[in-house]
């Protein structure tokens, strides 16, 4: 077999906190040279599968390997090649952005300084101010450049936009882009900003209810997911060989999204076909009405929403 | 990586430096008021409990923030996913704040020294509790190179307990008990056989033992049967197991000395004195500070396997 290491790959990942389970049954394989999406609403287990790869956190059941690697293995070069920008963005705050700088060099042997500087220079960050002082979107900025100082082959970004303005994530797109295409960097990170992502990711990981619901390549995803808009009622209970990933009822007429492999052919139905937006907002709406974990009760107001949503599964 | 792992501890270095100059203040003031006063008491009782916890505290709390508020602030997801291991990052860590750690104590224990020499005059007069006994617990703790030993304990312990509650505040919490049971077990149990002890007898009691009693540390002291140096096997050091035709004849008033001796004769008594000479100050500091060393060891060890053990 020549097919090359995946970037990231794990088998029935998962992690349990007490008796919750954070994550299940993960399973999936990111090739190198990729810029992955993961995409889920809150409490889906993004971070907590970015924290296992990154190492931080170690699994409670399954397999996952980082650059052929377990993140397990801990060695400083299995270390250097891997960078993780945390939801939180944890920084020295009594640090300057300076201090910062040359913590960074102290502790990565491949640390490019040159980079980091002028990166920070193009942001108009000053390298004397104190963290504390920076805004949020300014720290976020130096937590980013601490990470792409470091000239990693992955980078593992926890919600990188959330806290910048639209300039900016374009240009931090633009740097993604650019250290895919020079150093085969692969990149995988999570978003909420689905629309943001859909123009530069090729490869797509959808988790919800703590579990992966879908896992490829942008083409698959595009390919086997379709918009079926019919008559109410005229729905069968299943679709010959489709899933119906979820369903909104107004009126007379049903707009479905449904996840088939073969082509589907049915007079009664219109066929369109999504984008990227679509196919993850109605995964995240399959699980906004899905069944909540057991020591998780509804809410009264969802237990209302959901009643009134007609879902039809 | 020195720097980086001094800077991440530079506010709480700071903060304890900060901490001892005003006691280093307080000491030297007091010093020198009263050792030319000589009849002046410069110092309260509370005020000596605190100088005896000073080691302690002092190496607590620049242990305990070590890992724990790492933990606290999240800052261990930035520091575990540079280059370099989580179990590197502690080695240079504690190897910085505890060469810190050493330092400030080692000018504290110099300083502390001279403050026992120079109060101890005043002390005799106004029982101050120093007794310029420097074998004595008093002093023992005080001088020399037990408070390296223990500060150095405490640093290890606050970051073993840090790793493991990982909230800096509890682990400090946590840690005064420990430290403080520590020290307890050590001086109150072991300290006395680390060296074994010395004996004097006489007829007489500690009424005219000699200068090397006097200036040791008494351990026991009692009347025992004349061919012993020792209580016998079942029997403990009380005064009261041998002494019933020795009281009978030491009743009489106003007895002398010599008085004393003859009834101590007749009964075939004498009186032991089991006592730590001056001459073993030396060999137990060093096997004190020995222990509290190598405890703090066993406690980094155990913070080692901690944190690799993984489940953080």
């Amino acid at each position: 077999m020549n097919t090359p290491t995946p970037a990231v790959e794990t088998a029935g990942l998962g992690r349990r906190y007490r008796r919750t389970w954070g994550l299940r049954d993960c399973t999936f394989a990111l090739p190198q040279g990729r810029v992955a999406a993961l995409v889920g609403p809150n409490g889906a287990g993004k971070s907590t599968l970015l924290r296992m790869l990154a190492g931080i956190n170690a699994p409670s059941e399954g397999v996952v390997t980082v650059l052929g690697k377990s993140p397990r293995t801990q060695t400083a070069d299995a270390l250097s090649r891997t960078a993780y920008l945390d939801q939180d963005r944890p920084l020295y705050k009594d640090f300057r952005v300076e201090e910062m700088l040359r913590f960074g060099s102290e502790l990565n042997p491949r640390w490019d300084n040159e980079r980091a500087r002028r990166h920070l220079e193009e942001l108009r960050i000053s390298q004397a101010s104190r963290v504390a002082q920076l805004s949020g979107g300014q720290q976020a900025q130096v937590a980013l450049t601490m990470c792409l100082a470091k000239r990693p082959e992955l980078l593992l970004l926890d919600e990188p936009v959330a806290a910048l303005d639209p300039l900016a994530r374009e240009n931090l797109m633009q740097i993604l882009l650019q250290s895919v295409a020079d150093d085969n960097t692969t990149v995988l990170l999570s978003s909420h900003a689905v629309t943001d992502l859909a123009t530069i990711c090729d490869y797509v990981i959808i988790l919800s209810a703590s579990r992966v619901q879908f896992a490829g390549e942008l083409d698959h995803v595009l390919g086997v997911h379709r918009i079926l808009v019919g008559p109410t009622g005229s729905v069968s209970a299943t679709l010959d060989g489709a899933t119906v990933i979820s369903s909104i009822t107004a009126g007379r007429q049903t707009t479905m999204l449904v996840r088939a492999e073969q082509p589907i052919i049915n007079p009664l139905w219109e066929v369109f076909e999504p984008n990227l937006d679509e196919i993850v907002l109605a995964y995240l709406r399959a699980d906004a009405s899905s069944a909540r974990p057991q020591n998780e009760p509804m809410s009264r107001r969802e237990r209302k929403s959901r009643n009134s949503n007609r879902i039809i599964q | 990586m020195t720097w980086a792992a001094w800077r991440v501890q530079r506010s709480q270095i700071i903060a304890a430096m900060g901490v001892v100059l005003v006691f280093a203040l307080w000491l030297l003031i007091s010093g020198v008021v009263t050792g030319h006063s000589q009849t002046f008491k410069y110092w309260t009782d509370a005020d000596i409990y605190v100088l005896y916890a000073l080691p302690g505290v002092l190496g607590l709390a620049l242990g305990a923030p070590l890992i724990a508020s790492e933990c606290s602030l999240g800052t261990n997801r930035l520091a575990w996913t540079q280059s370099v291991t989580r179990i590197r990052w502690l080695a240079f860590k504690f190897l910085v704040g505890g060469v810190v750690t050493a330092g400030i104590v080692i000018i504290l224990g110099f300083l502390l020294e001279w403050w026992t020499g120079a109060v101890s005059v005043s002390a005799l007069t106004n029982s101050g509790g120093f007794s310029a006994v420097r074998i004595q617990p008093t002093d023992f703790d005080l001088t020399g190179i037990v408070v390296i030993g223990y500060a150095l304990f405490a640093f290890s312990l606050g970051v073993a307990l840090g790793a493991v509650i990982r909230r800096p505040g509890w682990a400090f919490a946590l840690g005064i008990p420990i430290f403080a049971a520590a020290r307890i077990v050590v001086q109150g149990s072991l300290r006395a056989h680390l060296v074994a002890p010395a004996i004097f007898t006489n007829l007489t009691g500690l009424s005219l033992s000699t200068l090397a009693v006097n200036r040791g540390w008494q351990l026991h002291s009692t009347l025992l049967p004349a061919n012993r140096l020792s209580p016998p096997p079942g029997r403990t050091w009380a005064w009261s197991d041998y002494t019933k035709s020795y009281d009978v004849c030491r009743g009489k008033p106003n007895l002398s000395n010599a008085g004393a001796a003859h009834c101590a004769a007749l009964s075939h008594l004498h009186f032991v004195v089991q006592y730590q000479p001056d001459s073993h100050y030396w060999a137990l500091q060093g096997i004190e500070t020995a222990i509290f060393l190598g405890l703090g060891l066993l406690l980094l060890g155990l913070t080692v396997m901690k944190l690799k053990s993984w489940r953080t």
